[in-house]
């Protein structure tokens, strides 16, 4: 696709996993369009490289392993730099990411399944300042039953579970009575057709659904 | 036709009539004394019983007349006994028949009351049918009413029946109020004062609580497996991140091995100039993307993390110096503390104070990291803890960490972590 840009723009890449982030150094050095100004894996210090305002667009990873500080990172420096463009990039189709980037003004959401060689072309029509993201979050299958079929409710009972807390703190957390909590578990339990809540658990973590 | 002038074995038929309301009478009155608390109902059969009483006199005097043997009692009873005797014999028959219905009556009626109202012994059987013990005694320990579940209490506690309230009620006290028996059954022991009739009754209670203390035992029992359970679900929590994380690159290894193995294959084809081999083109941009993988370090992100802390130090226009060892890779917490609280520290230097360099200062014992910070810029006024420091300080707490920030002599942040048996993240159950 033949670019009429007449300036190259200044790429931040955030991601803190080696081989994704080589294959990201990859695409940006190949485009002529594009510069990397910096690589790093820190999200927590990542708007701290804005400083000098030297970077026109972030492509951010969302999950690090201590945490999704990939969003926080991103609202932080939506706020203070508001030109700069971000998109975050992940393969966990953690279902309240969306909403949270969406929230934060992020610019542009890809999934990296979902995006095999047209990264570069998403970079160019998000500094041409559209902004992109996908209809839905993925579909993942968990158990008997597939995550389009659970309420928004149910998704993130599904999440508390997974960090092993009791039906009262979940509930206290969520604003919720005990016994609401419980009848949502039972319910997700019935579609999913997991035996026990461990089992709910466990499943709903690895398929990547959920992410607290 | 009056009475003497019947037939003997009619006159001795009602004198038989007679005697049988007697003993009817008399049994009512029994009853209805010992029963009923109101006495009104005697009436009734005190009066059958005169009458009947009166009436056997009579036919009984009679007959004794008629006989050779005559004796008088008394000149009012020969009076009487004699008028009665000459008296029309209907007369005489219904003052027979009459008393005995109405003493038929009164009995069956004195009956149906008996069956049907609450009685002074009713009262008793229900105490003595409830599950609760009941004692009732006078201040002194006179015993004014136990029942049987109380009895048998004392007979399990003492070895036998309660004779003094006061003793049995020091045999039942215990810290808990809870009592034992041999059985295995359990009492909870009440204490109550009872005003009746203006005196003063002091009453126990023992109810039975088996069920309920061995249901508390079993909650308990299934409340702690539920906290082992939650304690290890939140270390599972933990370390699905870190499992997940070495799953994807493995994942994206095997995929750059397939891709190098791929790449082979068709080179190979190319060379030998294969009928379907692929184009120049296409084999270059597919070695293109499998070299990029070349050389992929055994350790991610092993080195970047103080590198990165030294650039973004520099973006900032602060000269970083570390001093001590950065924590490793494997204590994810730590690190993100760390980051965290070099970020507030960065930004506090370069923005509050104008500091162009700033010192960090780690230093870890066996049971904690403690990280300061320190910089030669503006000492501040007064230290006020913004958003950043605020959520900096939760992050530290919520790790049983502390955090301080210190203005003089020179400003400092100290944060002081501690580390769980051994290494963090990996602790013993």
């Amino acid at each position: 696709m033949p670019n009429n840009e007449d300036h190259i723009s200044r790429i931040m890449i955030v991601e803190d996993q080696q081989l994704v982030r080589m294959y990201l150094e990859d695409e940006v050095r190949r485009a002529p369009d594009l510069e990397l100004k910096h690589s790093i894996t820190n999200a927590d210090l990542a708007d701290l490289y804005c400083r000098n305002e030297d970077v026109d667009l972030i492509l951010m990873d969302v999950y690090t392993e201590y945490g999704a500080s990939g969003l926080e990172a991103s609202a932080r420096i939506k706020k203070a730099y508001p030109n700069i463009k971000i998109i975050i990039i992940t393969s966990m189709p953690e279902f309240s990411w969306l909403e949270r980037a969406r929230e934060y003004k992020v610019d542009s959401f890809v999934y990296k399944e979902l995006n095999d060689g047209s990264l570069v072309d998403v970079i160019r029509r998000t500094i041409k300042g559209e902004s992109i993201y996908p209809v839905d979050t993925p579909e993942v299958i968990i158990g008997d039953c597939s995550s389009k079929d659970l309420s928004y409710r149910e998704l993130e009972v599904l999440r508390e579970i997974t960090t092993g807390d009791s039906n009262e703190e979940i509930a206290s957390r969520m604003h919720l009575s005990v016994s609401t909590i419980k009848t949502h578990i039972t319910n997700l339990m019935q579609k999913t057709g997991f035996r026990s809540r461990t089992e709910l658990a466990i499943k709903a973590r690895e398929s990547g659904l959920v992410i607290k | 036709m009056s009475y003497r002038d019947l037939l003997p074995e009619l006159r001795a038929f009602y004198a038989l009539i007679s005697f049988i309301t007697f003993i009817i009478s008399v049994t009512d009155i029994v009853r209805t004394t010992g029963t009923f608390k109101k006495k009104h109902l005697i009436f009734v059969p005190i009066l059958t019983t005169l009458m009947s009483c009166l009436m056997f006199q009579t036919f009984s005097y009679f007959l004794e007349i008629n006989g050779t043997n005559y004796d008088i009692h008394s000149v009012l009873e020969d009076m009487i006994s004699i008028r009665l005797i000459n008296m029309p014999a209907i007369i005489a028959g219904l003052l027979t028949f009459v008393p005995l219905a109405i003493s038929i009556v009164s009995y069956v009626a004195t009956t149906r009351k008996i069956n049907t109202s609450i009685t002074l012994r009713s009262i008793r059987d229900g105490f003595n049918n409830l599950d609760t013990g009941i004692l009732m005694y006078r201040d002194g320990g006179f015993i004014l009413f136990a029942n049987t579940v109380m009895q048998q209490i004392a007979v399990d506690l003492t070895g036998k029946r309660v004779t003094n309230g006061e003793q049995l009620k020091k045999a039942l006290s215990t810290p808990d109020n809870h009592i034992v028996l041999e059985n295995g059954e359990v009492y909870l022991i009440k204490e109550n004062i009872l005003d009746v009739d203006g005196k003063k009754v002091n009453e126990l209670t023992a109810t039975d609580v088996t069920i309920l203390t061995r249901l508390r035992r079993e909650e308990n029992k299934l409340n702690q497996q539920k906290e082992a359970f939650n304690r290890r679900m939140s270390e599972y929590s933990r370390k699905v991140g870190e499992v997940t994380v070495s799953k994807e690159i493995l994942d994206t290894k095997i995929d750059v091995h397939e891709t190098f193995g791929n790449a082979l294959l068709m080179t190979k084809a190319y060379i030998r100039k294969d009928k379907n081999a692929s184009e120049l083109n296409t084999l270059k941009q597919m070695w293109r993307k499998t070299l990029v993988f070349k050389e992929i370090p055994s350790d991610p992100s092993e080195d970047r993390f103080s590198l990165e802390l030294y650039q973004a130090a520099k973006a900032c226009g602060i000269d970083l110096t570390i001093d001590g060892m950065l924590p490793p890779y494997k204590d994810a917490q730590i690190r993100k503390i760390l980051s965290a609280a070099a970020r507030e520290a960065i930004i506090n230097a370069s923005r509050h104070a104008s500091a162009d360099k700033m010192d960090l200062k780690i230093e870890s014992t066996d049971d904690k990291t403690e990280f300061t910070f320190s910089n030669n810029g503006k000492i501040p006024e007064g230290i006020t803890e913004g958003g950043g420091l605020s959520s900096l300080r939760k992050l530290i707490e919520t790790n049983s960490g502390t955090m301080k920030l210190t203005a003089e002599p020179e400003f400092k942040l100290i944060i002081s972590i501690p580390v769980r048996n051994g290494s963090e993240g990996e602790h013993a159950e």
